[in-house]
C-alpha cells in the first residue's frame, strides 16, 4: 500500500518487526510499519481493528510491544535502539499514544454478535444452514436466531450472570502476615480481598475509613492505625486516648457483644444455659475449677482478664463474620427475632418441632425392624382368570377315541418293541443335499447391501447435497409448522412468509438438484420424500387460507 | 472357538407322543424309530466335537417325562438278558461313550413305549412344559456340580411333534422366563405344526426355531442348525439370517373370551385384559368411567355456529 496522506503523529525509527529493521509510524487513523530502505508499509492496521496492546515486562532485555487485533492475530515490534533508555522511552511514547487513540476508534461490538459469530464458527452444520437460509435470502436473520435453541443457551447464560458471592474467610486477618523489612519495622501486605473482608466484617471500620480517608488521613496511615488497634492485637485494651481512632470502636464492640449475649441462643438444643439442673454448666471443665471461687466473687487476675478478652474477641469476630452472610441475604429479621425472656413459654408448634427433631436424632431407620408397609389389599374376585392362557386357535378337533388312534398306537408299540438302532442307514445323500440347499436359501433373499441402497445410487457429493437439502428444508418446515395455530397477526404474517420461502426453496434449490440428478442419469426418485413434505405444507397452507376466508 | 473354560451342556427333549406318532405312522409320513436313529447320530456327533461336552436326553410322553440319558440308577438287579446285549455291545469296538449313550437311550425308550401306549395315555399333547422344567432343574444341578470352576453353557433342544395345548400355557411361559433368567438357550425343531409357544421361547432366549418340512433329511437339519452352540451361530451367514426375528405372536388373551387381542382395555387395578369396555371390572370389581368421546362432538358443535352466523 502506498503511503497515505494521513497525518503522522509519531515516528519511531529502529523498530524491528519479524527480524527486520524498520520504522514504526503512528498516523491519525492507523498504525504502520515500514522496513528500512523501502517506501511502502509492510504492516498496516487501523486503530479500530486493534483490540489491545501489550508490553514486555520491565526486566526483560528486549523492549517489545505487541498489538492484538480483533481477529486474534498479533504483531510484535521490537524497539532496538542501542540506548536502552531511549528504547524504553520510545516504547512508552508509542504505548501512551496508542492508549489514547485506541479508545477513540474502538468499535462497540455487540457482545451478542460476537457470540453468534463464535457459534457459527464452531458448529459447521449450523453455519451451513445459516448460509443456505439467511445468506440466500430465504429467511431473515432474526427469525433464524430466534428459533435456534443454541441462542436460547446464549440468553440463558446471561441470566446466570448474577454470580454467587464467596463468603468471608474466618482467617482473613491471619493471612495478612507481617514481614519484617529489615530495620525494626513490619510490612503488611493488604490485598483488595482482605480489605473487602475487613470492611464487610467490621462495618465500624468501614465507617471510620469513609469518614477519614482521604481527607484526614492517608490510606497508609489509616491502615497503620488499624493494625495497631485492638482489632489486630490481642492485648490492647480500651484506651480512652482520642488519638486512637478505634478507641470508640472498642466501646461499641463491647456493647455489641453484650447485645449478642442478651439475644440468647435461639435453638433450644444448643443452649447450654438451659442445663441449670445440677448446675452442670458451672461444673469443672466449663472454665471453672473447684478450688476457685465462683465467678463474680473474687477479683480476677490479669492473665484471667487477658484470656477472657481473647475469647471475647474470638466470639465477637466470629459473630461478625457470620453476620456478613446473613446481612447479604437480608436475613436480619431472622437474627433480631424477639426473645421472650428465657423462652420458657413455648408455643405448641415449637414443642411438636422439638419432638420431631429429637426423634430424628435418636432413631436410625436401618436399626428398626422392617416395617410392614400399609398397602392396599387387592380385592380380586376371580383369581383363576390369571391362570389360564389363551385358547389356541390351531386345535385340530379330531375324535380321540378313533380307531385310527388305537391302530396307530399299536403300530408304534410294535415298532418300539423291535427297535434296534441302525445308525448307519439314517440319511441319504440326496436328501441331505436338498436340506442344505433349503437352509442356505435364506442367505440370498436378503443381501446386506441391497441394490437399492443410497450408496449405490448417488455419488458422495450428491449425497451431501441431499443432506443439505434435508437440513434446510426441515428448518423451514419447522418454522412453518410452529406457526399453527396462527392466533396473532404476527404468526399469520409469518405463515405467509414461510410458505413463500418454501416455494422459493422448492424452485431454486430442489429443482436444481433434481435437474442435476436427471442429467447424471440417476433415475431413482430420491427426492420423493422432500416433495411429499413440501406438498403437505402447501396443502395445510391452502386449507388454512380457505378457513380464514370462510370466517 | 468356544471359550476354553466353558463347557457345553445339551439337553434334548424328544416328543414321543404315541397318538401323534401313531397317526403319522399310519399315514406313512413318519416313523418314530427312524427319528430316534437320527437323533442318536446327531447326539453322537455332538459328543464327538469335544471330549467334555455334556448331554442329557429327556423323552416327553403324554403322561410323563423320562430321562433316556443319563439313565437313573434303578434298584432292580440287572436283567441277565439285558446284560448279554450290553456285553455284546461292549465287545464291538464302539467308542465307549457312544455305546453308553446309545444303549441307555434304547433301553429306556423301549421301556417307556412298552408301558406308555395304554388307553389312559391317549392325549393330544405331550408334557413339554414339564419336560422343560425337568431339563432346567437338571441344568441347574449340573451347574452347581461343576463347582464354578468352569462355566457351563447350557441349551435345550426341543424336538416337538404334537400340537400345543392351551392348558400348558401358564407353565410354559413360566418355564420360558426361568430359562431366560438362567441364560439357557431354547432351540426348537418342529416336526408337526407351528407352535406359538416355542416360537416365543426361542425368541425370548435367542434360540433358533426351525420347522422341518419332511423327515427324510431330519438328520441333516439337526446337524446343520443345532450342532453348534448359540454364540457360534451368529458367525454363520446362513444361520444368522434364518433365525432373524420373525413375526412372533406375542398377543395377550382377553380375560372374558380367552381370545388373542391386539388392542384392548386393561384394568389399572388388577391388570386384567378385556376386549370390550365394561364399567365394572369383573375381576376386581372396580368401577370405571366410560371413555370420553367429546372431541368429535365438539368439532361438530363448533362448526354449527360458524355456519349459522
Amino acid at each position: 500500500t502506498a503511503m497515505s496522506a494521513e497525518q503522522i503523529q509519531l515516528l519511531i525509527s529502529q523498530v524491528r518487526h519479524k527480524k527486520r529493521d524498520g520504522s514504526l509510524y503512528l498516523m491519525s487513523e492507523r498504525l504502520a510499519w515500514c522496513p528500512e530502505g523501502r517506501d511502502h508499509f509492510d504492516v498496516s492496521h487501523l486503530y479500530s481493528d486493534i483490540k489491545c496492546q501489550k508490553v514486555s515486562p520491565e526486566g526483560k532485555a528486549k523492549i517489545q510491544l505487541q498489538i492484538i487485533l480483533l481477529n486474534e492475530s498479533s504483531f510484535v515490534f521490537h524497539f532496538s535502539n542501542t540506548n536502552t533508555a531511549e528504547g524504553k522511552s520510545d516504547r512508552e511514547k508509542v504505548k501512551t499514544l496508542l492508549a489514547q487513540m485506541l479508545p477513540k476508534f474502538r468499535r462497540t461490538i455487540d457482545k451478542e454478535l460476537e457470540e453468534k459469530n463464535k457459534l457459527l464458527q464452531q458448529d459447521s452444520e449450523l453455519f451451513q444452514t445459516y448460509k443456505d437460509l439467511v445468506v440466500s435470502g430465504v429467511i431473515s436473520p432474526e427469525e433464524f436466531w430466534n428459533s435456534h435453541s443454541s441462542v436460547r443457551k446464549l440468553s440463558s447464560s446471561k441470566q446466570n450472570l448474577i454470580a454467587q458471592k464467596v463468603g468471608v474467610s474466618a482467617g482473613f486477618l491471619a493471612e495478612v502476615r507481617p514481614q519484617s523489612d529489615g530495620c525494626n519495622g513490619l510490612r503488611y501486605n493488604l490485598t483488595s480481598d482482605t480489605i473487602h473482608s475487613i470492611f464487610s466484617t467490621y462495618p465500624a471500620v468501614k465507617r471510620k475509613y469513609l469518614e477519614n480517608v482521604p481527607d484526614k488521613l492517608t490510606e497508609k496511615d489509616f491502615w497503620t492505625m488499624f493494625f495497631q488497634s485492638h482489632y489486630f492485637h490481642r492485648d490492647r485494651t480500651a484506651q480512652s486516648s482520642s488519638k486512637d481512632l478505634f478507641a470508640d470502636c472498642v466501646k461499641k464492640d463491647e456493647q455489641d457483644i453484650l447485645s449478642l449475649l442478651s439475644l440468647g441462643v435461639k435453638d433450644k438444643f444448643n443452649d447450654l444455659t438451659y442445663l441449670e439442673d445440677g448446675d452442670s454448666a458451672q461444673d469443672e471443665g466449663y472454665g471453672n475449677t473447684l478450688n476457685e471461687p465462683l465467678p463474680g466473687t473474687a477479683k480476677p487476675s490479669a492473665s484471667q482478664i487477658a484470656h477472657k478478652n481473647i475469647i471475647k474477641r474470638f466470639n465477637h469476630q466470629n459473630a461478625m463474620i457470620l453476620s456478613t452472610s446473613l446481612r447479604f441475604f437480608n436475613f436480619t429479621n431472622f437474627v433480631t427475632q424477639e426473645k421472650d425472656g428465657n423462652g420458657v413459654t413455648e408455643t405448641d408448634g415449637e414443642v411438636v418441632i422439638k419432638k420431631a427433631r429429637l426423634k430424628d436424632a435418636t432413631t436410625y431407620s436401618d436399626l428398626e425392624s422392617p416395617h410392614s408397609s400399609n398397602e392396599a389389599m387387592l380385592n380380586i374376585q376371580k383369581n383363576e382368570r390369571y391362570k389360564h392362557g389363551p385358547t389356541l386357535v390351531c386345535q385340530a378337533h379330531q375324535e380321540l377315541n378313533n380307531d385310527n388312534v388305537r391302530e396307530g398306537m399299536r403300530i408304534i408299540s410294535s415298532q418300539c418293541e423291535n427297535y434296534k438302532p441302525r445308525l448307519s442307514q439314517v440319511l441319504k445323500p440326496s436328501n441331505a443335499a436338498n436340506a442344505l440347499k433349503e437352509l442356505s436359501s435364506g442367505m440370498s433373499s436378503s443381501s446386506q447391501t441391497s441394490e437399492n441402497a443410497i450408496q449405490h445410487i448417488l455419488s458422495q457429493t450428491q449425497q451431501d447435497e441431499l443432506k443439505q437439502l434435508y437440513a434446510s428444508l426441515s428448518e423451514l418446515l419447522r418454522h412453518f409448522w410452529t406457526c399453527f395455530p396462527a392466533n396473532t397477526t404476527f404468526l399469520q404474517e409469518k405463515v405467509n412468509r414461510m410458505c413463500h420461502s418454501i416455494e422459493t426453496f422448492q424452485q431454486t434449490r430442489l429443482r436444481v438438484f433434481q435437474d442435476q440428478l436427471r442429467r447424471s442419469m440417476v433415475h431413482a426418485n430420491v427426492t420423493e420424500h422432500l416433495d411429499d413434505m413440501i406438498s403437505a405444507a402447501f396443502a395445510k397452507f391452502n386449507s388454512w387460507q380457505s378457513k380464514k376466508t370462510r370466517r | 472357538m468356544a471359550n476354553e473354560e466353558e463347557r457345553q451342556l445339551l439337553v434334548v427333549i424328544f416328543d414321543v407322543n404315541p397318538v401323534w406318532w401313531g397317526i403319522k405312522s399310519l399315514q406313512g409320513q413318519a416313523q418314530i424309530t427312524k427319528c430316534l436313529d437320527c437323533l442318536l447320530v446327531f447326539v453322537n456327533s455332538y459328543l464327538m466335537l469335544r471330549h467334555d461336552n455334556k448331554l442329557a436326553i429327556i423323552a416327553s410322553h403324554s403322561t410323563k417325562s423320562v430321562f433316556l440319558y443319563p439313565a437313573q440308577e434303578s434298584n432292580q438287579s440287572p436283567d441277565p438278558s439285558k446284560a448279554s446285549t450290553s456285553d455284546q455291545a461292549g465287545g464291538d469296538c464302539r467308542y465307549e461313550h457312544f455305546a453308553k449313550v446309545d444303549d441307555s437311550v434304547t433301553d429306556k425308550f423301549k421301556e417307556l413305549m412298552r408301558d406308555g401306549c395304554e388307553k389312559n395315555d391317549i392325549r393330544r399333547d405331550s408334557l413339554i412344559a414339564g419336560s422343560m422344567a425337568i431339563a432346567l432343574c437338571y441344568i441347574h444341578r449340573m451347574q452347581i456340580e461343576s463347582h464354578g470352576n468352569t462355566k457351563l453353557n447350557a441349551r435345550i433342544l426341543v424336538i416337538k411333534a404334537a400340537d400345543d395345548a392351551a392348558s400348558q400355557y401358564m407353565s410354559f411361559m413360566n418355564v420360558i422366563f426361568a430359562a431366560q433368567k438362567e441364560r439357557v438357550v431354547v432351540d426348537a425343531c418342529i416336526l408337526g405344526q407351528d407352535s406359538g409357544l416355542l416360537q416365543q421361547a426361542c425368541d425370548m432366549t435367542s434360540g433358533m426355531y426351525l420347522k422341518v418340512p419332511h423327515q427324510d433329511a431330519f438328520l441333516q437339519y439337526l446337524l446343520t442348525a443345532f450342532l453348534t452352540e448359540a454364540e457360534l451361530r451368529k458367525e454363520s451367514l446362513v444361520l444368522a439370517q434364518s433365525s432373524r426375528p420373525r413375526e412372533v405372536d406375542y398377543r395377550a388373551a382377553c380375560f372374558c373370551h380367552r381370545s388373542l387381542v391386539d388392542i384392548g382395555f386393561v384394568c389399572s387395578v388388577c391388570l386384567s385384559i378385556f376386549c370390550q369396555f365394561s364399567p365394572i371390572c369383573s375381576t376386581c370389581e372396580t368401577a370405571f368411567k366410560p371413555p370420553v368421546q367429546a372431541s368429535k362432538s365438539r368439532k361438530k358443535r363448533r362448526a354449527l355456529p360458524a355456519n349459522g352466523t
